[in-house]
C-alpha cells in the first residue's frame, strides 16, 4: 500500500516541477524576450506567485516520498525491493535508516530530495531579495533559476520512475527478511558522507542555474556576480568536505592504509570541485572589474555538465570502477540530458552573446588580477587533465578495441606539477595589487616570502629526503604560509595608525570588517595544510609486507618498534557482529616506550569483525559465507600516523600477520578542510555594510532624476564597492 | 602590444605542449591492458603471457589457501585463490592483504603479471564498494562456474 502511494507521490511531484517550469518561463516569456524584468504585469507577477508556490509544494512533495521510503527501511517492509536489499529485521535501527541511500534508487531519490531542498531555500531566498535594497528586481529573476532548478529535478525524477525507483516491489513470495546492510557500511562514515557529497555535488547546479536566469534577463552583472559568488564558495566547501569524508572513512574503515586511488568514482566528484575552484575564482574577477563575464557563464555551466557527467559515470557502470554500478541502461538517460542541456546553453549564450562583451579587460603584467585569471585556467586545466585520465579507457576502447585501464601513476606524475603552479601562484598572488604594478613594487611585496622560503629551503630539502618534488611543495607551502602571515601583518599595522587598536582587537577587526579577503587568505592557508599533507603521505610513505608475529616478537617501522603481546577477543560483543578478534601491540618510538597519560603502556589493537549472513542472505547468495572486516588501529601525531591492520590471525598458535604503514603528515589533510570551512564561514557571513551598486542604466536614469529636480530625492543606493 | 601579447602566446603554447607531451607519454606509461577473465584464459591470452594487466571476474568458490614464505624480513604469507568469469578460470598467487569484502562470488580486479596460460602473480586487489554491488550479477557468475565444473568432468583430459 505504501509503496504504492510513494510512487504515485513521485508521479505528482514530477508533474508539479513540469507545472513549474511551464507557469514561471509563460509568465516571464515577456519580460525574457525584452530582457528586461520591468515588463512583466501583475498579472504575470501574480502567475510567479503561483509557479513559487508550485515549487514548494514540489519540495514537500519529495520530501513525503523520503519519508515514505524511510518509513519503509525502519519498519522491515521486505516487500520493497529497495528495502530487502540493504536492510534486516535484526540491523541496527541506525543503520535500518542510512540504509535509504545505500543502493542505486535510494541514493536517486537522496539526489532528487537535496535538489529539492536547494529548491525550496531558493526560493524563499528569491522572495526575501525584495527587502533588499538594490536587489529587488531579482525577486522576479530568481524564478527563472528556480525553474532550471525544476528542469533537473524533473529530469531526475523521471529517472527515478522509469529506471531507479526505490518503491519497486519485490515478485511474491514476499521476503520475511532482508538480506542486510554490508557491514562494511555500517560506520558513521555511511551516515555523513553520502548526503554531505551529494549535497555538494547537486549544489553544482545552483550557479549555473542562476548564470542561465540572469542570461534570460540580460542582469549579466556585478549583482549577478553577488548573488551567485556566495552560494559558489558555500558549494564549493561542502563538496570538498564530502569528498574528503569519503577518503577519510577508506582510510578509517577499509585497512588499505591511503585515502584517495583515482578511481574513476572519486575523480567524478574531484572534477567539479577543481573547476568549481576556478569558478570562484574568476567570479572574485568580475565583481571587482565587470570582466569574465562569458567566462564565468561557461564555466558555471561546465561545473555543472561536470557533476552531471560525474554522476552519470558513476551510475551507468561505462567506466570500470570499484565504486560503480554494474553496467546498466541508466547512463543513456544521464548522456541524453547532457547532450540537451548542452545544446540550450548554446542557444542562450550566442542569443545574448552581446551581454557577454565586457567593457574592460583583464590587466595584463604582473599583478592579482591576471595571476588569478591564470589560476582559474590551471584550475580548469587540471579538472580536465583528471576527466583525460578518467574517461580515457572508453577513448581508447571506442578506438582501438582493447579494453585498459588508467593506472594511479598517471594521475600523481600530472597533476604534481600543475599543483604545485597552483600553489605557487595561491602564494604569490594575494601578495600583489590587484592592477598592474612596477617590477620594484612587486619585487619589494613579494620579496619577504620568497626570500624566507629560500632560506628555508635547503634545510627542507635534507629534511625530504633530497626528493626534489617534495622540498618544492614544502618550500612553496612555507612561501604562502609567510605571505598570509606578511599580509595580516600590514593589515594589523595599518589599523593600528588608524585606530590605536592592539594586536589582538586589531587581527579580529581584520576578520569582521574585511570579511571577504581575509577570509579568503585564511581559506589559502587551508591550502598550504592540504599540500603538506598530500606530499608527506605520498611521497614519503611507508608500507611493510604483512609480516607475521610470534608473541613477544617485534615489528620495526620507521621510528616505531612495536611488539606483539597476543591475540584478544572482547569481552561484550556487539549483537550485530559474530565475533572480533583484536592483536594487541606495544609502541615504542625511537626505543622510548609510549605511554598513556595515566602512566599506563600505550598499545594499538588492530581488530577483525566477523558478520554471518542472516539466513535470507544465505539463502540468496548461498556461497558468499562469512563477512569479514579488517578494522585499522591508528595512531595519529601532527607528524606521521602509525596506521596496523590486522590481515590474519592464528588462534591455536596465537599468532598474528599484521600489515604495517606509516603516513607522515596525512593529519594536515584532515585539518586544512576545517581551515576551509573556518575560512569560508568568515568569508561568507553577511556584512552589513555591502550594499553593490545597481546596473549603469538605472544609476544613469537616477542621476538625471536628481539632478532634474530642486530638492534632494532619495537616493537608492549609497555605493559602495568592496 | 602585439608584440608583447604574441610573446605571451607563444609562451603558453610551448608551456602547454609541453604539458601535453607530459599527459600522453605519462598515460602511454601508465595504462595498464583490461581484461575479462573469459577473453584472457580463451584464444585472446596467449599473446599476454608475461605481460602487466588487469583481470576482472568474481572470487571463486574453491576456499582461498594459504602457504608460507620465508625472506629476510620475516615469514609472509602467499594467498591462492581463483577469479571466475562465464566459466573460465584464472589462478592467482597474492602476497598482501587481501581486501574486505573478498568473498566467493563477489566481484574483483586484480592487477599483476600473467605468468602462464590461466595463471597469475598478482601485486594488487580490488573488490567493489558495497553499496554498489549488486547480488544477481555475483550468483550468475559463480552458477556458472558450477556448471562449467560439471561440463570438465564429465569431458576433460586437459589439466590446469
Amino acid at each position: 500500500m505504501i509503496p504504492l502511494i510513494g510512487n504515485q507521490i513521485l508521479y505528482v511531484a514530477f508533474a508539479m516541477s513540469l507545472f513549474t517550469i511551464v507557469v514561471t518561463f509563460s509568465a516571464q516569456w515577456k519580460g525574457i524576450r525584452a530582457g528586461d524584468v520591468g515588463v512583466l504585469s501583475p498579472n504575470a507577477l501574480r502567475w510567479l506567485d503561483v509557479a513559487r508556490n508550485a515549487a514548494i509544494a514540489m519540495f514537500v512533495l519529495v520530501t513525503m516520498a523520503s519519508v515514505l521510503l524511510e518509513y519503509l527501511f525502519l519498519t522491515n517492509n521486505f516487500a520493497v525491493q529497495a528495502v530487502w536489499d540493504h536492510s534486516a529485521i535484526a540491523q541496527p535501527l541506525f543503520y535500518k535508516a542510512v540504509a535509504f541511500w545505500g543502493g542505486m534508487s535510494g541514493s536517486m531519490l537522496l539526489w532528487a530530495q537535496i535538489l529539492a531542498i536547494y529548491i525550496f531555500v531558493m526560493t524563499l531566498w528569491g522572495k526575501r531579495l525584495a527587502k533588499r535594497p538594490g536587489f529587488q528586481d531579482w525577486t522576479r529573476i530568481i524564478p527563472a533559476s528556480v525553474a532550471i532548478l525544476c528542469v533537473v529535478e524533473g529530469f531526475f525524477l523521471a529517472v527515478i520512475i522509469l529506471n531507479a525507483n526505490p518503491f519497486t516491489v519485490m515478485v511474491p513470495p514476499i521476503p520475511t527478511d532482508g538480506i542486510g546492510l554490508n557491514p562494511l557500511l555500517q560506520n558513521y562514515w555511511m551516515q555523513i558522507h553520502p548526503p554531505t557529497l551529494y549535497t555538494g555535488y547537486v549544489g553544482c547546479s545552483i550557479p549555473f542555474a542562476l548564470a542561465m536566469g540572469a542570461l534570460l534577463f540580460r542582469r549579466m552583472d556585478r549583482q549577478w556576480v553577488e548573488l551567485s559568488s556566495r552560494w559558489s564558495l558555500f558549494v564549493w566547501v561542502v563538496l570538498f568536505t564530502g569528498i574528503v569524508m569519503g577518503g577519510v572513512w577508506a582510510y578509517e574503515t577499509l585497512g588499505w592504509g591511503g585515502y584517495w586511488a583515482w578511481d574513476p568514482v572519486e575523480n567524478a566528484s574531484l572534477i567539479p570541485w577543481i573547476a568549481l575552484t576556478g569558478l570562484v575564482h574568476s567570479m572574485i574577477l568580475q565583481q571587482r572589474r565587470n570582466i569574465l563575464k562569458s567566462w564565468n557563464v561557461v564555466l558555471a555551466s561546465l561545473v555543472f555538465l561536470l557533476s552531471i557527467f560525474g554522476t552519470y559515470l558513476t551510475r551507468s557502470g561505462v567506466v570500470v570502477s570499484v565504486h560503480s554500478f554494474a553496467r546498466s541502461n541508466i547512463g543513456s538517460y544521464f548522456l541524453g540530458f547532457l547532450a540537451v542541456v548542452i545544446l540550450l546553453i548554446f542557444a542562450l549564450v550566442s542569443w545574448r552573446r552581446s551581454d557577454l562583451r565586457s567593457e574592460q579587460s583583464v590587466d595584463t603584467g604582473l599583478c592579482r588580477e591576471s595571476l588569478m585569471l591564470a589560476g582559474t585556467w590551471l584550475l580548469v586545466l587540471a579538472a580536465f587533465v583528471v576527466l583525460f585520465g578518467t574517461i580515457y579507457p572508453v577513448i581508447h576502447e571506442a578506438m582501438f578495441g582493447t579494453q585498459i585501464t588508467v593506472t594511479k601513476p598517471f594521475y600523481n606524475t600530472v597533476m604534481a606539477p600543475l599543483g604545485l603552479v597552483i600553489l605557487f601562484l595561491a602564494g604569490i598572488t594575494p601578495l600583489l595589487d590587484w592592477r598592474s604594478m612596477d617590477k620594484k613594487k612587486a619585487l619589494r611585496a613579494v620579496g619577504g616570502p620568497v626570500l624566507g622560503a629560500l632560506v628555508a629551503s635547503p634545510f627542507l630539502y635534507f629534511l625530504s629526503a633530497r626528493h626534489t618534488g617534495a622540498a618544492t611543495s614544502f618550500v612553496l607551502c612555507v612561501m604562502l604560509v609567510l605571505g598570509i602571515g606578511q599580509l595580516f601583518a600590514k593589515g594589523i599595522v595599518a589599523r593600528h595608525k588608524m585606530t590605536g587598536e592592539n594586536t589582538v582587537t586589531a587581527f579580529f577587526n581584520l576578520l569582521t570588517l574585511n570579511r571577504r579577503s581575509y577570509g579568503a587568505y585564511i581559506i589559502h592557508l587551508g591550502l598550504a595544510s592540504l599540500f603538506i599533507g598530500l606530499t608527506g603521505s605520498s611521497v614519503f610513505k611507508i608500507e611493510l609486507d604483512p609480516v607475521l608475529l610470534k608473541p613477544g616478537q617485534l615489528l620495526q617501522v620507521g621510528e616505531y618498534t612495536l611488539k606483539y603481546t597476543g591475540l584478544e577477543v572482547p569481552e561484550h560483543l556487539s549483537p550485530e557482529k559474530d565475533g572480533e578478534i583484536g592483536a594487541r601491540l606495544l609502541v615504542a618510538e625511537n626505543g622510548v616506550p609510549l605511554k598513556n597519560r595515566d602512566g599506563s603502556p600505550f598499545s594499538m589493537l588492530p581488530y577483525v569483525d566477523f558478520y554471518k549472513p542472516n539466513a535470507e542472505a544465505t539463502q540468496t547468495m548461498p556461497n558468499q559465507g562469512e563477512q569479514v572486516a579488517k578494522r585499522p588501529a591508528i595512531y595519529k601525531t601532527l607528524s606521521n600516523d602509525l596506521y596496523l591492520a590486522l590481515v590474519d590471525f592464528d588462534k591455536t598458535k596465537n599468532t598474528v600477520t599484521i600489515k604495517a604503514y606509516l603516513n607522515p603528515l596525512v593529519s594536515w589533510v584532515w585539518i586544512a578542510v576545517g581551515i576551509f570551512i573556518s575560512g569560508t564561514i568568515i568569508s561568507m557571513w553577511p556584512s552589513s555594510r555591502r550594499v553593490s551598486k545597481p546596473p549603469k542604466p538605472l544609476r544613469a536614469y537616477q542621476q538625471i532624476v536628481d539632478n532634474s529636480q530642486t530638492e534632494t530625492s532619495e537616493v537608492t543606493n549609497p555605493a559602495q564597492d568592496s | 602590444m602585439k608584440n608583447g601579447s604574441f610573446r605571451y602566446i607563444a609562451g603558453i603554447s610551448v608551456i602547454l605542449i609541453a604539458f601535453a607531451l607530459l599527459v600522453m607519454g605519462s598515460m602511454r606509461s601508465n595504462t595498464l591492458r583490461a581484461m575479462p577473465v573469459d577473453q584472457l584464459v580463451g584464444a585472446d591470452g596467449q599473446s599476454m603471457v608475461g605481460q602487466r594487466l588487469r583481470i576482472a571476474g568474481f572470487v571463486g568458490s574453491a576456499p582461498v589457501t594459504k602457504t608460507d614464505v620465508q625472506t629476510p624480513q620475516g615469514t609472509h604469507e602467499i594467498k591462492h585463490f581463483n577469479v571466475v568469469y562465464h566459466g573460465k578460470t584464472v589462478a592467482v598467487t597474492f602476497q598482501d592483504a587481501l581486501p574486505d569484502m573478498f568473498k566467493a562470488g563477489l566481484p574483483v580486479q586484480v592487477e599483476g603479471v600473467y605468468t602462464a596460460p590461466g595463471k597469475m602473480k598478482a601485486d594488487q586487489v580490488l573488490t567493489k564498494c558495497p553499496s554498489k554491488y549488486q547480488a544477481e550479477e555475483a550468483q550468475n557468475a559463480l552458477k556458472q562456474e558450477r556448471k562449467s565444473k560439471l561440463l570438465k568432468k564429465a569431458s576433460s583430459t586437459t589439466k590446469y
